[in-house]
């Protein structure tokens, strides 16, 4: 899973690298209508189409029988009865497409989460970092947390109970290509891993920042839905480290929308758009 | 961790059938504005005449100056009693207490059917009722579903002078006037209007606000006190759940005579073994302190525990209440000690509207930045500085002040950039209640002074002055010169030396019969006053009340024995002197005499309006008893104005020419009617105040 992840983080950074200076709804846009339009094709070769044509002039001849012979209940009945049969069939002829297209679209959104669902930190924004330690790994040398001078460590609080360790820091001056702020955290003598720190000189409102709340442990959810950064091994003292980041507001046209729901208009938008051309019957 | 919303969400994703989501729009319909014109009234509760002008001669106050120079300054007649309530609904109503029925902070029901009380107190400006059939419910199980509600009223009676503004197409925006809880369900005129409640409004609890702190070396389990309570933290290995109390679970069915348990939400609090710091965690949000820091505002949820809440709520019963809260850390070893301020109603979800429209609330909040803001009516909390022990000392109170102050000043900032036209009013409190605590420290004679505070708070009220001086310099800054200014303030202030037990008075003399004259300090004093042989009963800060037939429960007073009483026992009051032989009480008010309009089941049949220095004793406003007649006031409330209202007006200033030597509170809502074109309703009986208007100079 770490591998795959960081394929596909190479390969969204790089195809959102084009976008860097634009407003971060317009890749949005542009992914959701490539996605929509892919969907399409991949729809259209997945699905039983003749089958779907089928349901679909069963659905317009069973509406007309309804119309032609609303006076004659019995031909309404077995009119209603065909609709029904039609709808339970269009489901089933669309469950083989869904089942291809689950996948790649759990991968894409978990991807565009990294980008959209969460806000960096602006400078002078306090956050807080989160390490969950093994049990072995607690009861070990103290795990230390090392920040670049750009971010100060203003308290911490060991909580035995779980395990875990929370350091309240500030950054004081935005990240850039040249100065990526990352967290180190060393055990003894021995650097045990690694964390970015995604902070803007803007707070992200507007902009296409890479965001990861999470570095996960061994858990598959976690890795499937935190891909942003390779997960830790069975046999790390660490399990996992989270910084909690605020939620993003994204607006499209002034209005707050949610990104996901972006997405998913535009492409089904863009998915119908594209209907004739590649001729797919949904 | 901090992960649960975003994994909701995108599991949520994966479920849902994408092909079936459409966004709705819908438009809003706006009133064009007939006046161009820009009214602003910076409403500075208790601003003091005598000491404003002293810092305006000492050069302090430069923008007050000014606009005293541009215009008029005056200063400015308050209401009788001089309390907050009753001043700011004279300037609401244009009327006097007469029309708007507010006399005091606290009213008594003179006859309470139904109840043990001999008289009832109550909150003078608005009222919770019960549902019309409260048994019109649902139960199962142990569950009870009102199907009908009850809700809160505004006790404060006349026309308030924006709805005339409002029906005459004025943008009217209101911030906080006080006494005008709850805010209006719908608009009362064309005109765009919004108003946000102040004074009077409850916390979630349905008080002025009781705070929480969570102290590790208590010796009970919880201790009450005046304006809040104590609750031990028994913290095991550096970790301990707390548990903040909320209203009592109104959902739940109990038996008659029981009451139903609060409703909690749990505070995990971590301590570390070294650092002085902790984590907090409510709910999803976990926060990290140190010792000596204050949280912004953290969102809770008293949930009732219903089964199907969710289903439930979407049908529209509220199956939980939300609030608001700030956490200070006051010391994290070797006791960890955490103060919880009230609890705030949400203005995201409110359990009750706390403005108009009910979504501005929330708009308003987002301005601060903070995550919330205070709404509860008078937020500083005095009674965290006072309570035994403290719960806050000064320091940390100037510091919560401070928090509120900036929180504040933001939302003027935003008021003011979006102020185009018509009338806007905006409210600052804390000058009033700084006044209150820290007067002593300006008054050498005060008997409350400490030697060991000698000089750390003398500058504390001047200062907030010299900040209203800013703030109204900030309101030159987008005023053009067509446009109008005013500073005003309900009352003035003095040094509060001396209480006086008036209680105890009129048992002297034969007035009044009690039970136990050694019960004093305790609560529900009133239960102590044998009613059948008492003439005349004092509660509240000014108000006495005869013991009338007919009308009391207990009473023994006739209408024809009234008058006489009356004319006797405030010739004797006039003559009461203090231990130094000093004037104690200015002049007694007879109320049907001076506001012949007034509610005989309401309105106190005499007002005592005393000299400066002078105040009624913390046990007369709750009807009770003290030792002696006279107190030293040794509270940290040191300063205060219920006196003779003569002697403590408030102040006025403008860059309009004033047209009276004697402008007073109840002039001024039909003054800025007639700035709007507006004739004077006949429910008021103010009088246009204002001349020529001066041009501000651009600011």
């Amino acid at each position: 899973m770490n591998v795959l992840n960081a394929i596909l983080s190479k390969l969204t950074s790089v195809v959102l690298a084009p976008f860097a200076e634009l407003p971060a709804q317009v890749a949005l846009i542009v992914i959701s209508i490539v996605a929509g339009i892919l969907a399409a094709i991949a729809f259209r070769y997945s699905s039983n189409q003749a089958g779907l044509k089928r349901v679909a002039d069963q659905v317009r001849a069973s509406l007309l029988a309804m119309r032609l012979f609303k006076d004659d209940l019995r031909s309404v009945f077995g009119a209603q009865l065909s609709l029904f049969k039609a709808s339970g069939l269009r489901l089933w002829y669309s469950l083989p497409p869904l089942v291809v297209l689950i996948i790649p679209f759990v991968f894409l959104l978990a991807q565009m989460a990294m980008w959209y669902e969460f806000r960096p930190l602006a400078p002078g924004q306090a956050a807080l970092v989160e390490v969950t330690l093994t049990p072995e790994a607690w009861d070990g040398p103290p795990l230390e947390l090392n920040a670049p001078d750009a971010i100060t460590i203003e308290s911490t609080v060991r909580n035995s109970h779980d395990h875990t360790i929370t350091w309240r820091i500030c950054p004081q001056e935005a990240a850039t290509a040249n100065n990526p702020l990352q967290l180190s955290f060393t055990l003894g003598e021995r650097e045990v891993a690694e964390k970015q720190l995604a902070v803007s000189s803007t707070g992200g409102t507007d902009e296409l920042v890479f965001v990861c709340p999470l570095r996960p442990g061994t858990s598959f959810w976690d890795r499937l839905l935190y891909p942003g950064e390779p997960g830790f091994a069975a046999n790390s003292p660490i399990r996992a480290i989270s910084i909690n980041y605020g939620s993003r507001v994204n607006t499209l046209f002034g209005l707050e929308i949610p990104w996901w729901l972006t997405f998913f208009i535009v492409s089904i938008l863009a998915a119908l758009a594209i209907k004739p051309i590649v001729k797919v019957q949904f | 961790m901090f992960r649960e919303g975003y994994l909701k969400t995108l599991v949520l994703l994966s479920l849902v059938p994408f092909f079936s989501l459409l966004p709705s729009c819908s438009s809003g319909e706006q009133v064009e504005n007939p006046s161009d014109v820009k009214v602003l009234v910076l409403g500075m509760d208790g601003l003091d005449p005598i000491l404003l002008e002293r810092l305006m001669d000492e050069d302090r106050l430069p923008n007050f100056s000014r606009l005293a120079a541009l215009g008029d300054y005056s200063p400015f007649g308050t209401s009788m009693p001089p309390q907050s309530p009753v001043a700011w609904a004279n300037f609401i109503s244009g009327s006097r207490p007469g029309t708007h029925q507010i006399y005091d902070f606290i009213h008594r029901k003179p006859n309470p059917e139904g109840s043990a009380w001999p008289v009832q107190p109550f909150l003078s400006t608005s009222q919770a009722f019960g549902p019309a059939d409260p048994d019109k419910a649902w139960t199962f199980g142990r569950w009870r579903i009102p199907l009908d509600s009850g809700g809160i009223e505004n006790l404060r009676r006349g026309d308030a002078f924006w709805n005339h503004m409002v029906k005459n197409g004025i943008t009217t925006t209101i911030y906080r006037m006080p006494a005008n809880y709850p805010p209006p369900e719908e608009s009362p005129g064309s005109g765009e209007f919004k108003v946000l409640s102040g004074m009077g409004t409850p916390d979630l609890l349905g008080t002025y606000g009781e705070f929480t702190v969570f102290k590790e070396d208590l010796r009970r389990e919880s201790k009450s006190v005046g304006g809040g309570q104590f609750i031990r933290l028994d913290v095991e290995k550096d970790r301990v759940i707390a548990k903040l109390e909320g209203p009592e679970n109104y959902l739940l069915d109990v038996p008659p005579g029981e009451k139903p348990p609060k409703m909690t939400v749990e505070l995990e609090i971590v301590r570390d073994p070294v650092e002085d710091a902790i984590t907090v965690t409510v709910g999803d949000e976990k926060l990290l302190l140190k010792e000596g820091e204050w949280t912004d505002w953290i969102s809770i949820e008293f949930k009732t525990g219903l089964p199907g809440s969710t289903v439930v709520g979407a049908m529209g019963l509220p199956t939980s209440l939300h609030a608001i809260v700030r956490l200070y850390v006051k010391e994290v070893h070797p006791k960890l000690n955490i103060y919880v301020t009230p609890l705030n109603i949400d203005p995201v979800h409110p359990a009750n509207p706390i403005s108009y429209p009910p979504e501005w609330a929330a708009e308003v909040a987002a301005t601060t930045g903070m995550g919330g803001m205070y709404t509860a009516g008078i937020p500083e909390d005095t009674k965290a500085l006072r309570s035994k022990p403290q719960a806050l000392n000064e320091d940390e109170f100037l510091q919560m002040v401070h928090l509120l102050v900036e929180e504040r000043t933001r939302q003027y900032h935003d008021a003011l950039e979006h102020f185009k036209s018509g009338f806007l009013f905006f409210y600052f409190g804390h000058t009033d209640q700084l006044a209150h605590i820290f007067w002593r420290d300006m008054d050498p004679l005060h008997p409350g002074r400490r030697p060991e505070q000698e000089g750390k708070y003398d500058d504390v009220i001047r200062n907030t002055y010299e900040e209203m001086d800013a703030r109204l310099g900030e309101a030159f800054e987008v005023m053009d010169d067509n446009d109008i200014l005013i500073a005003m303030s309900d009352h003035g202030f003095c040094s509060f030396r001396r209480g006086f037990n008036v209680n105890n008075w009129l048992v002297e003399n034969g007035y009044m019969t009690v039970k136990d004259m050694g019960r004093q300090g305790r609560r529900e004093q009133l239960f102590n006053i044998k009613f059948k042989d008492t003439q005349v009963y004092a509660l509240g800060l000014n108000c006495l009340y005869v013991n009338l037939k007919g009308r009391e429960k207990y009473g023994v007073v006739s209408q024809e024995q009234r008058r006489r009483l009356m004319e006797e026992i405030a010739s004797k009051l006039e003559q009461v002197r203090d231990d130094d032989g000093s004037k104690v009480i200015e002049k007694i008010y007879f109320t049907f005499d001076d506001y012949p309009n007034a509610d005989p089941e309401i309105a106190p049949d005499m007002l005592i309006g005393y000299t400066r220095s002078h105040r009624a004793s913390w046990a007369t406003a709750l009807g009770g008893i003290g030792k002696g007649l006279f107190e030293d006031n040794k509270d940290r409330w040191s300063g205060d104005h219920c006196i003779a209202a003569n002697l403590v007006p408030g102040i006025i200033v403008s860059n309009m020419k004033l047209t009276v030597d004697d402008p007073e509170l109840s002039d001024l809502g039909p003054a800025l009617l007639h700035l709007f074109g507006i004739e004077t309703p006949k429910t008021m009986v103010g009088r246009n105040i204002f001349g020529e208007k001066v041009p501000l100079e651009g600011g």
